[in-house]
């Protein structure tokens, strides 16, 4: 279980750049959770998952995962259970390095000295093939010659290879071509269900996000300023949830990415 | 075998050791260490010290133990303190012409011709067997060999992935949940070791070592390790790393070369410069070249 409390995060205080990254957020992810987060640009989705990885360490309020605070534990020690997957396919990856290597860095099994073995290979044949992107016959290819698609699929594989407690995709579709992303989503879902995983996922596309997971939460300024799940939210349209944000968060619906989505 | 030739040899053998500690700083992690120089001579330094009092077995050691710690500090500058690299790697290398006076207890020069090097040891070991006089070649090559096959070894391991990993993806590391700064540590122990092993195996097989013995060997090494490159580009990491060794084998080649057509041997520092701005900045001058003409065309329609 994901809990944060009372989290806030403020950018250059004290400032005329002074930005509220996000202010007093009170979450909590339960496990096998799966959450889907919209919002306009700047509302601070991506602060949220930073501060939940480890990048950015909050001002104020706590994160605890599974009981433990995590506040102010470093990136490389939380990543061990949580998964990130980010929007640039680049990131997740080492591009100078084997898809097989990239796997055996995130697979961690067997200890520090060991190199990469037959049976290890084997493995890692049969977790690809369930990506359907042809990477199985690619085990020796440097990543850097993979294509978006195929790189976020390893990214995606290389975080769930060991089930980690918590995913956060950001916005991991957006920089690949409809059908790959499409691809990609259809992937993660799959991922996502058959492993239990909580998940959060950032999204620009309204019916994505109440079409995937069970629980959708809307950001704005900081703030949480929608949650619905369950009937009301399978009661709730593209529609419903474009006219929810104007009245909420009292502003018109200035983002183009939002509307073209519908 | 001509001495010329067998020099060229000795020397492009006994360089590769600190190309190879390129390779894993420069080439793997994608850090320029530039207390190379120094750590160098601190290993020459150590090697002679201790070759004096306890034989030269240990001497080896000894200077691999220095060379580690060496490493050890210009790491922990740089990822416990904030020091930028570039700069650290200077404030080591300044540090350490003091270091390695005080090693060499106060002179700038020891002489080691009549103390048992590995080298005058292996030499005694080989009278009368075919490869009597070839002592310096055996030793560095057998140390060559070693090195490389230590090296494809640790490379491939789980440790050795997360080094290379940490020089090519930063934040892929840090979400693989392998510390950075860590392997940023253990990489550069690991060149430090290996560049003052070859200043200890130059200093034993010349007889002496002065505090300049390792000035410009950054360079000389870089420039080994990017000839290395060219006529090796891609493939195994095994023949990535003879590519290296073969680099400095081609680069003292070279050298001889330039020196029989009468080129001063104080021009050693320029040439190795020069081979590698050339190597650096070509690729990108060919990037760069098309983009010229296009413009230079236009400029002369219009
Ligand atoms: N490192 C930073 N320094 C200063 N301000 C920042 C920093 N990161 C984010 N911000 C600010 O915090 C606010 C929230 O940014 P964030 O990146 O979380 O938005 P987002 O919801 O992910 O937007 P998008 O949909 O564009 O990805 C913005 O006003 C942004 O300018
Ligand atoms: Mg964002």
């Amino acid at each position: 279980m994901l809990e944060l409390r009372h989290i806030t995060k403020i950018f250059n205080p004290h400032t005329v750049n002074e930005k509220i990254g996000i202010n007093d957020l009170s979450l909590t992810v339960n496990d096998g959770e799966f959450i889907t987060i919209i919002g306009s640009n700047g509302s601070g989705k991506s602060t949220l998952f930073n501060l939940i990885g480890g990048t950015l360490i909050s001002d104020s309020g706590d994160i605890f995962l599974d009981g433990n605070n995590i506040t102010l534990q470093k990136p490389c020690l939380r990543s061990r259970s949580i998964g990130r997957l980010f929007q640039d396919p680049m990131a997740g990856t080492a591009p100078d390095m084997t898809v097989a290597e990239n796997l055996a860095l995130a697979a961690k099994s067997g200890g520090w000295l060991k190199t990469i073995s037959r049976s290890d290979r084997q493995f890692f044949r049969q977790k690809l093939s369930q990506l359907e992107m042809g990477l199985e016959d690619c085990l020796d290819q440097p990543v850097g010659l993979l294509s978006g698609g195929q790189r976020q699929a390893l990214s995606l594989m290389m975080a769930t290879v060991n089930p980690p407690r918590v995913l956060l995709l950001d916005e991991h579709t957006a920089a690949l071509d409809p059908s790959s992303g499409a691809k990609v989503l259809e992937i993660t879902e799959k991922i996502v269900t058959s492993q239990h995983l909580s998940c959060l996922m950032v999204t620009h596309n309204m019916a994505d996000a109440l079409k995937m997971g069970g629980r959708t939460i809307m950001l704005d300024r900081g703030k949480i300023i929608m949650d619905i799940s369950g009937k009301e939210r399978a009661q709730a349209s593209v529609s419903s949830l474009v006219e929810r944000f104007r009245s909420t968060s009292g502003k018109m619906l200035d983002d183009d990415e939002l509307m073209l989505n519908n | 075998m001509s001495n010329l030739l067998s020099s060229v040899i000795e020397l492009g053998l006994i360089n590769a050791l600190t190309v190879l500690a390129l390779f894993v700083s420069y080439r793997v992690l994608d850090i320029c260490d530039l207390s190379t120089d120094g750590c160098f001579t601190l290993g020459g330094a150590v090697g002679a010290v201790v070759a004096i009092s306890f034989g030269p077995c240990l001497s080896l050691l000894a200077a691999v133990g220095a060379g580690m710690l060496c490493g050890l500090v210009t790491s922990l500058l740089q990822t416990k303190l904030g020091v930028n690299s570039l700069l650290a790697g200077i404030a080591v290398n300044t540090a350490l012409y003091s270091v390695n006076i005080a090693v060499m207890k106060g002179s700038a020069l020891i002489n080691l011709n009549k103390v048992t090097t590995v080298f005058s040891l292996t030499r005694q070991a080989l009278i009368n067997t075919p490869l009597a006089g070839c002592q310096t070649i055996i030793v560095a090559l057998i140390t060559v060999i070693l090195a490389v096959a230590f090296l494809n070894f640790f490379l491939r391991t789980r440790l050795g992935l997360a080094l290379r990993a940490t020089g090519d993806n930063h934040q892929m590391v840090e979400n693989s949940s392998i510390d950075p700064h860590r392997m940023k540590i253990i990489g550069l122990i690991i060149s430090g070791g290996l560049t003052a092993l070859s200043g200890c195996l130059l200093a034993q097989s010349q007889k002496s070592v002065n505090i300049d013995i390792g000035s410009g060997i950054l360079t000389v090494a870089l420039a080994s390790l990017l000839i290395g490159r060219i006529f090796f580009p891609r493939g195994k990491l095994i023949v990535q790393l003879v590519g290296s060794v073969a680099g400095s084998l081609l680069f003292r080649f070279i050298y001889a070369l330039a020196l029989k057509l009468n080129m001063p041997a104080y021009m050693l520092k320029l040439v190795s410069s020069s081979i590698v701005l050339l190597a650096i900045s070509l690729p990108y001058l060919q990037t760069q070249y098309p983009l010229f003409i296009r413009r230079l065309r236009q400029n002369r329609r219009a």
